[in-house]
């Protein structure tokens, strides 16, 4: 182990003579660390390589022999991801292995510095969280390809990993690796105990044989750090007694952001991202990785990883208020603005558009502001929604075809004519009384009349029936449309607070912060519904509670003395019992800096509390905002769509009133009126005879 | 009406911001009347050297945390548990008499509020650190602070470290400490505190939990105590 360690630094260090394998002289520079087992000096004239010495002048046989294997075993893929062991260093007089010669990783820092909120700011600036993800993929890579050659970790932990600036990342410290020669494992006598799976948590490690089981779940904590902004997935906050140590959590497998909370007894800590912020996938591997059965554990494979992660870089997706901020794909609102918004840190900030301090930050935020253009729900197309009328029946330019009816039809105007006439002639008479019995009868019952009798009906039928349609289907169309402009206007109107309060002055934000917080204690208080806590206040009746519905008073907020003096049979004892519940239910009350900020830090610092709950509150406007534009759009293709299908129905109601129409028109106009229904055609058919005979009676 | 603790308040974004396993120590210093002068002088460059040697690894200027509370007629928390990058070494002026024993049990008291908040945050952590440095002895009830410390040592809820500039009390003090107390050689403040960061780096690269042993501080050319 050679971590590096200031406190021996200062001490003069002498510098060996060593040669190389082939004797020659190997120049030492400068020692740049030194640690338990070794000191690493530069190379005089070799600046892309390093060497480590021993502190102890002869190795023992086994740690000779692991290192002439590690140098053996060096490949290209071994040494494009680690600083491999390339070659030994010997000494001139005893020939023993003194230490070995290694790639110098350059540019490149420890893994923690990445993942770290304030490191990364300072070394990895442009690093956002893609690029955690990247690493991560990069860092499952490297183990998977070590553990192609069989080598393994063993002491995996954020010590022995260097991330560049392009994500790629280089292991460190190999020589403490387990490697296999010829069936002899050279253990690794070393570990990390926050990295160590639960089945080797207090074993002595130097007499256990690692496996690739255990490095995964080293690989695991290693991406669970990255992907977390350097949260461990065994620090939670525990709800059962005592203290949990990490060692503890895992070696019960007490995974924090596990689903399964009633096994783990673990709640995630505050202000973190949550495993649902990202792919189901890659929850599940995280489930394998820490909450594998000891006895036969299966954890996800550098390969998953591989797998699993690639998928979230290609889908993940830039915030549109910050754009630092990147998530996965399988969130549906931003996570870190959720953080923010509740009070928590900044993990990822735009370096490019601001510096980090709240003023630069605030600016950008005006800038964006600015920009909310007049968002415009759509209006409701009246005119569109009229039900339609009747077209005007169109004389075709052709003479209409004239069929039987209209023929039976004329023939009984012969007929009433020759009825009418008759009445000075009883020949006359009688055959314009058979003619229009005869004409008129086959009109009612043959087959021509009475089909076109029922065309007109039937197509009478069907137009009002599809005019009704038409009509609930528009009322239908306003009625959707209204609501949702009132859930619109209602949203609005929650912008605009928040716009006001955004304008408002510093000396105005005791006033406001006051406000929220009697907003959310008053929205704390309804949700305490008094139906579901009628049995905790005693002497409540059902009635009485029906009784306080019927007076809108159905809630702990509701309950005000004022209110409950109007309600009649309410006796005084309960009356109290109300009110004691009442202030029960508002001792409960906590109230959560919702904006990030409160009454105290404004105390403490006015200008900075103050920009800070601008920063947080011009987010939710902007967020506010989004929504607003989204539920404009949702509304105007909601409301496309729906006027789409009204006006196809209509469409169809007038080709059908058309067609009606025409059929009407083909019809000759005296058997249109004489065919109506029919009790007109027999009223006809027997009125002209009648009325023959009578004008006859009276004329002779 | 409801009440919001500071700590739920504030901590919850100091440690989402660095959620490193924490090593918190105490500072208990005597500021009463007798350390004016040098004393004071040579110990409040000590906490810049002590700042500036942890700000110097990046692992340890993320895990170790520094508290102060200072006792000069009263006892008063000087610096909230910090991280190098926000210590600020306070300005320490000498008043008053020497209130050891209630110094002791508020930084027996401030070590445990520090564990809970951790542990609602999620945040592991090392065996805290609680470090005296007097120059006299106590003139209150220290007797009850004994049996505090000597339990605390035993379920290792703390490491409680005694140094004794000169002037102090040695035998009260190893009365009070379960470890041998140290005396400082002459104002040798910057190497005690350059010895404190060390050890702490030490610590700090460890595993929660793992026995780490410290360099001796009373040999070797950065030595600055006796026994």
């Amino acid at each position: 182990m050679t971590r590096p360690s200031s406190s021996l630094l200062r001490q003069p260090l002498d510098k060996p003579l060593l040669y190389d394998s082939s004797d020659r002289v190997v120049p030492l520079g400068d020692a740049i660390g030194a640690g338990g087992e070794g000191t690493v000096f530069e190379i005089n004239g070799h600046p892309k390589l390093l060497a480590k010495v021993y502190h102890k002048a002869s190795l023992n046989d086994q740690h000779d022999h692991k290192l002439r294997t590690l140098v053996s075993l060096g490949a290209e893929d071994l040494l494009g991801i680690a600083a491999w062991p390339r070659a030994l260093l010997f000494d001139p007089r005893t020939k023993a292995v003194r230490g070995l010669m290694m790639d110098r990783v350059a540019d490149a820092h420890p893994l923690h510095e990445l993942y770290g909120t304030t490191s990364r700011s300072r070394t990895f600036p442009q690093a956002q969280w893609g690029h955690l993800v990247l690493a991560a993929r990069n860092l499952a890579a490297a183990f998977g390809t070590l553990h192609e050659r069989g080598v393994l970790v063993g002491d995996v932990n954020q010590g022995n990993l260097l991330v560049d600036g392009k994500m790629c990342v280089r292991m460190i410290d190999c020589d403490s690796f387990q490697v296999t020669h010829r069936k002899h494992v050279f253990r690794c006598p070393v570990g990390t105990p926050h990295f160590t799976p639960p089945e080797l948590q207090s074993m002595k490690l130097a007499d256990v044989d690692r496996t690739a089981e255990h490095d995964a779940f080293g690989l695991a904590i290693l991406i669970f750090h990255l992907l977390f902004v350097g949260r461990h997935p065994f620090a939670g906050r525990y709800q059962g007694p005592g203290d949990m140590t990490i060692e503890k959590a895992i070696a019960e497998r007490r995974f924090a952001f596990s689903h399964n909370r009633s096994d783990t007894q673990v709640d995630p800590p505050p202000a973190s991202l949550r495993l649902d912020d990202l792919p189901h996938g890659i929850g599940e591997l995280f489930e394998r990785a820490f909450r594998a059965d000891i006895d036969n554990p299966v954890r996800p494979k550098p390969e998953e990883w591989i797998g699993e992660l690639e998928t979230l870089i290609k889908q993940r997706r830039v915030c549109p208020i910050e754009e630092a901020h990147v998530y996965s794909s399988a969130s549906l609102d931003c996570p870190w603005c959720r953080i923010e918004n509740a009070g928590g840190p900044s993990f990822f900030l735009n370096i490019g558009a601001v510096d980090g301090t709240s003023e630069s930050r605030l600016a950008a935020l005006d800038a964006q502001l600015e920009k909310i253009e007049a968002i415009q729900f759509p209006e409701l197309p009246t005119l569109t929604l009229k039900l339609p009328r009747l077209p005007m029946a169109m004389q075709s330019a052709k003479a209409p075809q004239r069929g039987t009816a209209d023929w039976l039809a004329a023939g009984w105007i012969g007929s009433a004519a020759l009825c009418l006439g008759g009445a000075f002639c009883g020949p006359v008479l009688a055959a314009g009384a058979v003619g229009s019995l005869a004409t008129a009868g086959m009109l009612a019952f043959g087959k021509a009349g009475k089909q076109r009798r029922q065309t007109l009906v039937e197509a009478d039928a069907a137009l009002n029936e599809r005019l009704r349609k038409l009509a609930a289907g528009s009322s239908k169309i306003s009625a959707d449309h209204g609501k949702r402009l009132e859930e619109y206007d209602a949203y609005a109107a929650s912008v605009s607070t928040g716009i006001q309060r955004y304008k408002a002055d510093t000396e105005d934000m005791e006033t406001i912060l006051r406000q929220l917080r009697i907003e959310q204690k008053e929205d704390f208080l309804r949700g305490y519904s008094i139906r579901d806590y009628r049995r905790r206040i005693p002497g409540l009746t059902p009635q009485m509670v029906a009784m306080l519905d019927s007076y809108s008073i159905d809630s702990a907020y509701h309950v005000q003395k004022i209110l409950l003096t109007g309600v009649p049979g309410l006796t005084p004892a309960v009356m109290l019992e109300l009110q004691a519940w009442r202030t029960r239910v508002e001792e409960k009350f906590e109230y959560k800096a919702e904006e990030g900020i409160t009454e105290r830090e404004l105390n403490a610092d006015k200008q900075e509390a103050t920009r800070r709950f601008k920063i947080a509150l011009a987010r939710k406007i902007l967020q506010g905002a989004k929504r607003m534009r989204s539920m404009a759009f949702a509304a105007q293709g909601q409301l496309d769509q729906a006027i789409a299908v009204y006006k196809r129905h209509v469409e169809q109601w007038r080709g059908l009133a058309h067609q009606r129409q025409q059929t009407q028109a083909a019809r000759a106009p005296w058997e249109r009126k004489l065919n109506l229904n029919l009790a007109t055609v027999i009223g006809a058919g027997v009125g002209a005879p009648l009325v023959g005979a009578l004008l006859w009676l009276i004329v002779r | 009406m409801d009440q919001l603790s500071a700590e739920s308040a504030f901590s919850s974004v100091e440690f989402a911001e660095n959620p490193e396993p924490r090593v918190p120590c105490v500072l208990v210093v005597d500021t009463s009347t007798s350390m004016q002068g040098l004393k004071l002088i040579e110990l409040s460059k000590g906490l810049a050297t002590y700042r500036d040697q942890l700000m110097k690894d990046a692992l340890a200027s993320k895990r170790v945390e520094v508290g102060i509370i200072t006792f000069g007629g009263r006892v008063q928390r000087r610096t909230k548990f910090v991280t190098a990058p926000d210590f600020v070494p306070p300005q320490l002026d000498a008043i008053g008499g020497t209130p050891m024993g209630e110094a002791i049990l508020e930084a027996i008291t401030m070590v445990e509020e520090r564990k809970q908040a951790y542990r609602e945050n999620g945040i592991a952590y090392y065996r805290p650190w609680i470090f005296l440095i007097t120059d006299g002895e106590p003139n209150d009830h220290w007797k009850p602070v004994c049996s505090r410390v000597e339990a605390g040592e035993k379920d290792k809820s703390f490491c409680f470290f005694a140094v004794g500039v000169e002037g102090a009390n040695m035998e009260v003090l190893s009365e009070i400490s379960v470890r041998k107390p140290l005396w400082l050689m002459g104002l040798k403040f910057h190497e005690l505190f350059t010895w404190l960061s060390n050890s702490q780096q030490a610590v700090s690269q460890s595993s929660p939990g793992e026995e780490v042993a410290l360099q001796d501080p009373t040999s070797g050319p950065t030595g600055w105590a006796a026994i």
